[in-house]
């Protein structure tokens, strides 16, 4: 069958308005988030963290479903992944990559969506990483994971991350849900 | 009855028992604890970092043994390979990446081999460790335990009852998906053929690689992940309905 023969089913699922189908592609795209996070993962030993590609899916939920969806893919998803090797980030993660699906599905032009995701994202990991790891740090040793020096070396592959996937976000937004 | 069912952590019950049992034996995939006690151990035989180093795959393959049951050698043979996919990919990208780009990924050669390894055998336990979690939960129990439970819940319940077969589904897809996708992008974990000497051109070779091989993973992924959920939906929907007029005649 055709990709387009898909297209057209996906699209007449996201047109229905029952409550089942969005638990279902939220359930989906989550899912998907978290496998792409740990499936291609590069660790940055600076911050102890790790470049991936799973935010193709979160833009991809925001744009598509709405802010609360992309809320709930990027918190969710992405902590699952997190919590697979990289547990003292799953804070960090839950807040920033929630967030970055928020932003995503703002009813704004789709383009500006997705690259202000892509800044939420780099912003709250520079956050998190220079000035809240680095305070709980001195009380729970647990975070003391990160500087601010640190996080400077981190903006580079944070950056790349976060365009590549608001660009890929975009992409599979426009090829698969855009109904125009 | 067969002696092997003991081993089969799918037919623990009640269901909580077989949950605690599958996060206590998963602990060392989200923490390093397990592996320091156990590298503390194995330092009284062999040198330290030796010791630390033999103690991932040493927690892997605990892990294999725990799933192997449940799975059955051919499921988990397909799982493994998957695997081994994954963490090829991931080792080799991170290790691509940390030569071309010292400055980011700077640290010393001995340190990052060891995390890379570290990281190899943590994706190959987490790989089969999370399939078998998911798919030891029935939605077609949690469905039938929902009967006895009062509307609001029941509700509730279903939502819960459909994430956790669109996520068993998309296990499935994804590792059928890994090694259809290896055949097709071979390039990346054949490293000689793909004139690495020569560093610029192997970044955009790398480039083209990742641009091209990496869309149509998600393209495919979403497709096949995306295709039966319509009819997914429908069980669903009637399962709701259907409760919903139970509860009106009960009245």
């Amino acid at each position: 069958m055709s990709s387009k023969f898909y297209q057209k089913e996906i699209r007449k699922m996201t047109s229905q308005k029952s409550k089942f189908a969005q638990t279902a592609l939220i359930s989906a795209l989550a899912a998907l988030t978290a496998v792409t996070t740990i499936m291609v993962r590069v660790p940055i030993p600076a911050t102890n963290g790790y470049f991936n590609i799973g935010d193709v899916f979160i833009i991809l939920a925001g744009l598509w479903l709405g802010p609360k969806a992309g809320l709930i893919v990027g918190a969710v998803g992405s902590s699952v992944a997190d919590a697979v090797g990289f547990p003292v980030y799953i804070p960090a993660t839950f807040a920033v990559k929630g967030l970055e699906g928020l932003v995503a599905g703002l009813p704004i032009k789709k383009t500006v969506a997705a690259l202000l995701a892509a800044i939420v994202m780099v912003a709250g990991y520079y956050v998190f990483e220079a000035f809240i790891y680095p305070m709980l740090g001195n009380r729970i040793p647990m975070f003391a994971i990160t500087t601010p020096e640190a996080a400077l070396i981190a903006l580079l592959p944070n950056a790349v991350q976060g365009i590549a996937g608001a660009v890929g976000g975009l992409a599979l937004w426009h090829s698969i849900a855009n109904k125009k | 009855m067969n002696r092997l069912n003991f081993f089969k952590i799918h037919l623990v019950k009640p269901f909580w028992l077989r949950f605690i049992i599958f996060i206590i034996v998963g602990l060392p995939l989200f923490s390093n604890f397990p592996a320091l006690f156990i590298s503390q151990i194995l330092s009284k035989f062999f040198n330290p970092e030796f010791a630390l180093i033999i103690s991932y795959p040493l927690i892997s393959f605990f892990i294999w043994l725990f799933c192997l049951p449940s799975l059955g050698l051919n499921k988990f043979l397909d799982y493994m390979s998957a695997a081994f996919l994954m963490a090829l990919t991931t080792v080799i990208t991170s290790s691509l990446l940390q030569n071309l780009f010292p400055f980011i990924f700077m640290e010393n050669a001995y340190a990052a081999s060891v995390r890379l390894l570290r990281l190899y055998f943590n994706v190959l336990a987490v790989f089969p460790w999370s399939l078998t979690f998911i798919n030891s939960f029935s939605p077609d129990s949690i469905i039938n335990a929902l009967t006895q439970l009062r509307t609001p819940f029941r509700e509730a319940g279903l939502h819960f009852a459909l994430a956790l077969r669109v996520f068993q589904h998309v296990g499935t897809v994804v590792s059928k998906l890994l090694l259809i996708w290896k055949e097709r992008y071979p390039s990346l974990l054949v490293m000689r053929h793909t004139g690495e000497n020569k560093k610029l051109k192997f970044i955009f070779a790398w480039v083209r690689w990742l641009a091209y091989s990496v869309i149509d993973w998600v393209y495919a992924s979403i497709i096949l992940t995306f295709e039966p959920i319509p009819a997914m939906v429908n069980e669903f929907e009637i399962l709701s309905e259907r409760n919903k007029k139970n509860d009106f005649s009960e009245k």
